[in-house]
């Protein structure tokens, strides 16, 4: 069964008042937008980081309650057909990544301390599961889907409890799995507050070990995290990524732990190229670069991981097409980017740049640094 | 003085009375206007743009579901706070005498509670509950859902400690005009006569009540209004669940939302039209004498506790949480931009509250139209001060999209400053009735003999008397303006660094680290600026002496 197959509902008083808007086309529409954003940021384009609207290619949601639609997102996460994007109305949507269309939504079991902040689709022993960082209830949620996206899903696992303890989590953000075929399955999860630090469990969600401690990052060879919002696992190179969002810096870490560097550091944090402010997500391309959100800068920043160098800059603050307010995550689905625009309540996708075929701006702002072609992706 | 000549003086003044002199009426039509900016697109904001959108059935049940707990919740906050802060503020202001002869250390500890933002007090305590503490872990290791209740019961704990902190001067300055105008021998008498203990201060709180329910009315309205402490502590409230109805309603929709904060726009209208009432018989009413009692530094003790409780004890705990020294210099390299923002709106915004401080005096002191407008201007913008900040934020932004479709008032700091206007344009208000006050009767008939009501006029007379009252207002609406959330993150333009909005991420996502920076640099600009506000409040009161002494 295709996406476009599977999206959709009969009954019309369910449909999303917007579900996927088409980015305006035409000249005309297109200036004034950027004129209208212009005058929303209240300040001029950065020759830096060159701040322009995203090539929006689709649109997906709005604000409100309704199925397809967002209250302040805050986690975004696609198994390859489907979006899982998870509000601060603790409601947990999948929607279909080719049409945007709602198929299926539910809220988590308990939530009055306080919404999820972290979803993440994998394959696990063979089956899709999505864990659910569970922040404010202390705990990862397990959830296995059906086969068909509209179909209910069930909790089959979780674990954490709250404390500093092994095992025990503060506030969960994220989860990364990885099935590595020397070390076997490996689960990691980042919290914050006070307990900042990675732990990381086996396949039967037993802990084994956890990585840094709270700190502000002063010291680059110290691991220390500071709100450590998001991770991710380079499986070509065998890498945990994590991102330490209050400290405004990217780590890269071997699966066992190991340092091996920063990206950006606390002290150069701001919004030129190369600089991060709250880096919140993270995502890899398949040539050695990287699609980082930014909350604080509201913007999309692409970096070479190895040199750690910032390539170029897409999107700006605004509420236009394009434009983006404290976004939150982003998910790739084939060379679409989906990124979480929580404020402003929807869901925008763009086309990532090709990889190793910088376009001519990008060799521009590249100055000294090698065109990823040059390098060899990965 | 014979019939005759009585008649023609009477005649005269009748006719000087019945000619409004014309800065006067400029100032009094400056007023009407400021009215008009802001009453206008908030009335516009109310209007369904589509009739056919707000056809949508059950729209607004989705998303602003069973008011009735949240009203409920809202007034058990109000009570619990209102009865702590008004008891609070009773010992203090009794302790002390009214303040009677007070010193600048009384003004600051006075002021600064109420100078420094409502959510300081709350997050500074909430440390002591904050995961890793002993709170924190206790409350954490508590077995499902019991960790769940105690937690939410902790948090409501320190949300009314905190809000009690934050309030309880208020309290103390309206129940200290009611004890300034006590005869000060009573205190002898009580002291020497009275019954001990409970009894005791039976007899006070029947002797200070109309100022106790004045106190318990104006905090409770002001807790029903306000979100953050509550909201951070996860309560949830009326004013709270309007924010994010507002938050999470669609474009044009918002008037439902609006509508259905019926209950807080009505008690700030009735507070607001009462107090401002009040508040301008204060300014043209007679002028009380008070005998001065030195007050003893015992005396003195729970006053300076009670702040230290408020301002020094929290942000030495917010300090304290900071692990590394250095975040206290990386604020600036994180915040600067928003900071520097901030400064930018906090100037604008006292620059005009001066003005409106400025209009407001000259329009109530004169006579006919004018004082009426100039009264009525009051009472609007009390009511806007007890309205809440996220409502005032989002009808503005509403009826200015609707006023102007090019962006040019939403699209800058002009909104910001606007907002900014008429949540503290209560400050400009008083402090306008506050310069006729001032100014002894006498004075002020020789003034207007002399032909001084003119701008040079004003210059050279009532601007150089009211200057440290004008310049309070300015720095104190300021100080507000700087520190300012509700309305600010609602009306701001994406992509502006502004303080406010960085503070509720810090709050909002526990980042202790910034929020502690943030605290100690705002806690410490504070004190300074409040010894400022102190210090010229007193030469106020030293002026309105000296006014009294020539006439």
């Amino acid at each position: 069964m295709t996406a476009m197959q599977m999206g959709g509902r009969e009954d019309p008083s369910r449909e999303p008042p917007t579900c996927l808007t088409r980015a305006p086309s035409s000249s005309i529409a297109c200036v004034a937008a950027a004129l209208a954003a212009l005058a929303l940021s209240g300040c001029g384009s950065d020759p830096e980081t060159d701040a322009r609207p995203l090539d929006v290619v689709a649109t997906i949601g709005s604000v409100g309650i309704w199925p397809g639609q967002f209250a302040t997102p805050r986690a975004l996460d696609t198994d390859g057909s489907t979006l899982w994007v998870i509000d601060k109305a603790a409601r947990i949507q999948r929607l279909d990544a080719q049409t945007g269309a709602p198929l299926s939504e539910w809220k988590t079991p308990r939530h009055a301390n306080g919404m999820p902040v972290g979803v993440t689709c994998a394959v696990f022993d063979g089956r899709p599961l999505t864990f659910v960082a569970d922040t404010h209830e202390h705990r990862v949620l397990v959830y296995e889907p059906g086969s068909d996206p509209g179909s209910e899903v069930r909790i089959v696992a979780e674990f954490g409890s709250y404390g500093t303890g092994p095992g025990q989590f503060i506030y969960v953000t994220d989860v990364a799995v990885v099935a590595d075929p020397s070390l076997g399955v490996r689960i990691y999860v980042s919290e914050y507050g006070g307990s900042d630090r990675v732990s990381v469990f086996n396949e039967r969600f037993e802990f084994l070990f956890s990585i840094g401690e709270f700190g502000t990052g002063e010291d680059p060879s110290r691991i220390e995290f500071n709100r450590p919002q998001a991770l991710v696992i380079d499986e070509e190179a065998r890498e945990l990524i994590v991102v330490d969002a209050c400290n405004h810096r990217i780590g890269r870490f071997t699966l066992e732990g190991e340092l091996i560097a920063w990206i950006g550091s606390p002290s150069t944090a701001g919004r030129k190229l190369g600089q991060f402010k709250y880096p919140y997500s993270i995502a890899l391309l398949d040539d050695g670069t990287a699609l980082v959100v930014e909350y604080e800068n509201a913007r999309i920043q692409r970096i070479d991981m190895r040199t750690g160098r910032g390539i170029r800059t897409y999107g700006k603050p605004g509420r236009g097409p394009g434009e983006l307010v404290t976004p939150w995550s982003i998910a790739m689905v084939g060379r679409t980017a989906f990124v979480l625009d929580a404020g402003n309540n929807r869901v925008q996708a763009f086309r990532a740049p090709r990889p190793g075929q910088p376009r001519a701006t990008e060799v521009a702002s590249l100055g000294a640094m090698q065109a990823p072609d040059q390098k060899g992706g990965r | 003085m014979s019939d005759g000549q009585d008649q023609f003086e009477g005649a005269s003044a009748e006719r000087a009375g019945s000619r409004v002199p014309r800065f006067a009426r400029v100032c009094a039509i400056v007023l009407a206007g400021c009215v008009i900016l802001a009453v206008a697109p908030l009335i516009l904001a109310f209007i369904p743009r589509d009739p056919a959108v707000g056809t949508v059935p059950g729209a607004l049940e989705l998303i602003l579901p069973r008011t009735g707990p949240l009203v409920l919740n809202s007034l058990l906050a109000s009570a619990a706070v209102g009865l702590c802060a008004t008891g609070l503020g009773l010992a203090v202001a009794w302790t002390t005498r009214g303040l009677r002869g007070a010193g600048l250390l009384s003004h600051m500890a006075v002021l600064l509670p109420l100078m420094l933002p409502a959510y300081l007090s709350y997050s500074g305590w909430s440390v002591l509950r904050a995961p890793g503490s002993w709170l924190g872990d206790w409350i954490g290791s508590l077995p499902g859902t019991r960790a769940g209740d105690v937690g939410r019961a902790a948090n409501i704990g320190f949300a009314i400690l905190g809000m009690t902190l934050w309030l309880w001067p208020l309290a103390a300055v309206l129940v200290t005009a009611n004890i300034r105008r006590l005869d000060a021998d009573l205190f002898y008498m009580l002291r020497l006569e009275s019954a001990r203990g409970p009894a005791r201060w039976w007899l006070v709180v029947r002797l200070l009540r109309p100022s106790i329910l004045l106190s318990l009315v104006t905090i409770g309205i002001l807790v029903m209004g306000t979100a953050i402490p509550l909201h951070v502590a996860n309560v949830p409230t009326l004013a709270i669940s309007v924010w994010l109805a507002l938050d999470r309603s669609p474009p044009g929709e918002a008037w439902r939302a609006l509508l259905a904060a019926w209950p807080l726009w009505t008690l700030a209208a009735v507070a607001g039209w009462w107090l401002g009432g009040r508040a301008s018989d204060w300014a043209t009413g007679n002028r009380a004498t008070s005998s001065s009692i030195s007050v003893s530094l015992r005396q003195s003790i729970l006053l300076y506790g009670a702040t230290s409780l408020s301002v020094i004890i929290p942000a030495a705990l917010l300090v304290n949480a900071t692990r590394d020294s250095a975040s206290l210099m990386r604020f600036w390299r994180i915040s600067g931009n928003g900071v520097l923002h901030g400064l930018g709106l906090a100037t604008a915004t006292g620059v005009i509250i001066a003005l409106i401080a400025i209009a407001t005096g000259v329009a109530i002191g004169s006579r006919s139209w004018a004082a009426s407008l100039g009264k009525g201007f009051v009472r609007v913008m009390l009511m806007l001060g007890f309205a809440p900040g996220v409502l005032i934020g989002t009808g503005l932004v509403s009826g200015w999209n609707r006023l102007d479709s090019s962006g040019f008032v939403t699209s800058g700091m002009m909104i910001e400053v606007l907002a900014h206007a008429c949540r503290f344009g209560w400050i400009g208000a008083i402090a306008g009735c506050a310069m006729v006050r001032m100014e002894h009767p006498h004075l002020r008939d020789l003034r207007r003999a002399d032909g001084a009501e003119t701008l040079a006029g004003f210059a050279r007379t009532g601007l150089l008397l009211n200057l440290p009252i004008l310049a309070a207002s300015g720095l104190a609406s300021g100080m507000l303006s700087f520190t300012e959330i509700e309305a600010t993150i609602v009306v701001q333009p994406p992509g502006t660094g502004n303080l406010a909005r960085q503070i509720l991420n810090y709050l909002h996502f526990a980042r202790m680290e910034e929020m502690s920076a943030a605290a100690a640099w705002i806690v410490g600009s504070g004190i300074l600026l409040t010894a400022v506000i102190g210090w010229l409040l007193m030469l106020a009161e030293r002026a309105k002496r000296t006014s009294g002494e020539v006439s």
